[in-house]
């Protein structure tokens, strides 16, 4: 074969794939925002910057752990891949309730990392902690996320939608309120600092 | 000296030969077409220049689409925005294709693949930030690599390369997770594949041109990517493992730069050699201290979990340096062999009887010193000379730092060594210029 027609071979093959994994990242977007289920969790928040995808906000999940008896035994080594089972709680809040290194039969899970253990708590390293925003909203989004989580004024909770082993952050609540709405509403009302 | 130079000194060297009747001239025509046919093309200064803008505009263009993509544009419908993503990609694709089609130079060849490689990260960036998908640093530069690698094939593109060799770096480094656990062991026959994935490109590189500018353009990123990316790669196992891996590391690069030497490479077309040995230095300093030693025995951490995989490594690493010494053996470059020795006085000591470690060391340090110095002298080599006085007195100030004696001694004892070094070096100069020896300033 020649090796101009092999190299034009190859690179088209590269094209393909690199249309191919953005494609497959939008398809599994879509199914989970279509036809995953929500669950909400309390949060936590710093406002970093990505220099790939922008601005941020850094959300840690307040219960990014699962409770396990003390004399349990542990067989996950840090950063392993892990599957952690979602409940819901009496007030509607998710979290998480089991670990296992195979798909849970049933219920719904999400795919995290095991980090460490202590004592009853068995600690997880969770993908879903970044939540995209505006380059000019994401300050103030942090300020409004610190001030709600650090002053106990008003809630923040994330809203996840969850299907298969994928989930995507599908909105930043305050006050149940979406968190772009919420700071243009404050905006407007002339808050803003 | 590199091979240009060689062949324009051979042919200015034929004329006078001939005259001299030590070639006929048919010999000499013979010589003169052969090694006509043969000589590396000269260094074209302005095509570089047209090169190093292509590759710059590229680089720019894609970082400017990254950051424009970065700014998030939510008053756009989702969808809109997933199929933005996929623009930088048709047009770079479009511009790749254009390349291969028409066979454009290197210029355009670096161009395509830098702006292909960067349009590809942007479009999973992008996608990434639309459905809010998360994932860390690490898993995107994994995907991006597997992506991007065969462009530095398709488009033989160092520019690509370089990209590649500071994707891995962030990679490697990437491998601590956020309480600072250190996790590379899960992940250490990706690296291993990473590292291979340019290997061939690498080694048709250095064979085509071994000294020329790409080859040392090369050279550069592999030896400051492979020093660093030893870092993350050696925090993770136990001290023994560390401490072996460093040893073989540096003493292979000092042995690949000393053969580049030898095949011709000049001083900033071998960053392997000077490396090498400030490295070999630095680490045999260390070693002299018998706390260095502490916890140094392989049997201190027997159940460390990441014990096979650099056995692994350490087993690569010894073939790799049983490979160059076979090569050396060939080439009969006994000196540096001494340098060499460095991974072998490190693991014996270890093993048998890791106290010792800091004795043999010093005794290393001081036999290394006395044999530069006397090659030194041997081939009227004044740079040798100052490279066995250094250890010498680093030897000696070492110890020196490491007794009781009083301030007023360590300065009687550096102002005398810096006597020393005057007084070596004056004589060593005169001595080879009475011998009709002019003094040669370099010679490792």
């Amino acid at each position: 074969m020649n090796f101009k027609i092999l190299k034009i071979t190859l690179f088209v093959i590269v094209i393909i794939a690199m249309f191919a994994v953005p494609a497959l990242m939008i398809s599994k977007g879509e199914d989970v925002l279509n036809k995953g289920r929500v669950y909400i969790f309390k949060a936590a928040p710093v406002d970093p910057y990505d220099y790939f995808r922008g601005r941020y906000v850094n959300i840690r999940i307040e219960k990014n752990y699962v409770s396990i008896p003390p004399d349990a035994t542990l067989d996950f080594k840090p950063d392993e891949p892990v599957y952690a089972g979602i409940k819901t709680d009496n007030e509607g809040f998710a979290y998480f309730d089991s670990l296992s290194k195979t798909v849970p039969e049933d219920g719904d899970y999400a795919k995290v990392h095991f980090s460490y253990r202590d004592k009853e708590k068995a600690y997880l390293l969770i993908p879903f902690n970044q939540f995209y925003m505006n380059e000019t909203l994401a300050p103030e989004a942090e300020r409004v996320v610190r001030e709600a989580l650090v002053k106990r004024k008003d809630s923040c909770v994330i809203k996840l939608r969850v299907h298969n082993d994928t989930a995507v952050i599908e909105e930043l609540l305050i006050n149940n309120i979406p968190i772009k709405e919420y700071i243009l509403s404050l905006q407007k009302s002339g808050q803003k600092k | 000296m590199n091979d240009r130079k060689k062949i324009e000194w051979l042919l200015g060297e034929l004329p006078a030969l001939k005259e001299k009747g030590i070639l006929n001239g048919e010999s000499a025509d013979i010589l003169h077409k052969y090694y006509l046919a043969i000589m590396p093309p000269k260094t074209n200064f302005h095509q570089l220049i047209i090169m190093f803008f292509g590759i710059l505009s590229a680089a720019l263009i894609g970082a400017g689409i990254i950051l424009i993509i970065a700014c998030n544009w939510d008053d756009i419908p989702r969808q809109i925005r997933a199929g933005m993503a996929f623009i930088p990609l048709i047009i770079a694709a479009g511009f790749g294709g254009y390349t291969l089609q028409s066979g454009k130079g290197a210029a355009w060849r670096e161009s395509a693949a830098i702006l292909t490689a960067l349009a590809s990260s942007a479009a999973i960036a992008l996608i990434s930030q639309t459905y809010q998908l998360g994932g860390t640093l690490k898993d995107f530069l994994f995907v991006w690599m597997l992506l991007f690698f065969l462009l530095i094939y398709i488009f033989n593109s160092a520019g690509t390369f370089l990209i590649y060799a500071v994707a891995l770096t962030a990679w490697s480094f990437n491998q601590w997770d956020m309480f600072g656990y250190h996790t590379f062991y899960s992940d250490i026959y990706f690296f291993a594949l990473f590292i291979m994935l340019p290997l061939w490109w690498l080694i048709v590189n250095f064979r085509k041109a071994p000294y020329g500018l790409k080859s040392s353009f090369l050279c550069w990123i592999v030896t400051i990517f492979v020093l660093l990316n030893s870092i993350p790669l050696m925090s993770a196992g136990n001290e023994f493992q560390d401490k072996t891996y460093w040893a073989l590391i540096i003493a292979v690069l000092f042995l690949a730069g000393a053969m580049r030497r030898s095949g011709g490479a000049g001083f900033w077309g071998n960053p392997l050699l000077p490396v090498g040995a400030v490295c070999i230095t630095i680490y045999s300093a260390i070693a002299s201290f018998s706390s260095f030693w502490d916890h140094s025995s392989p049997y201190h951490s027997p159940e460390n979990t990441i014990y096979k995989e650099c056995c692994i490594w350490v087993i690569i690493a010894i073939l790799a340096a049983a490979w160059l010494l076979l090569l050396f053996k060939r080439r009969h470059h006994k000196i540096e062999f001494i340098p060499a020795l460095l991974p072998v006085l490190i693991v014996i000591p270890m093993v048998i009887i890791p106290m010792a470690g800091a004795f043999v060391f010093n005794l290393y340090l001081l036999f290394a010193g006395i044999s530069f110095m006397h090659c030194g002298f041997k081939k009227c080599e004044l740079f040798k000379i100052n490279a066995g006085m250094f250890l010498l007195s680093l030897l000696l100030i070492l110890r020196f730092l490491d007794s009781d004696l009083n301030i007023l001694l360590r300065g009687c004892l550096f102002i005398l060594l810096g006597v020393m070094f005057m007084i070596v070096n004056i004589i060593a100069a005169k001595r080879f210029r009475k011998a009709g020896n002019e003094p040669k300033e370099n010679g490792i």
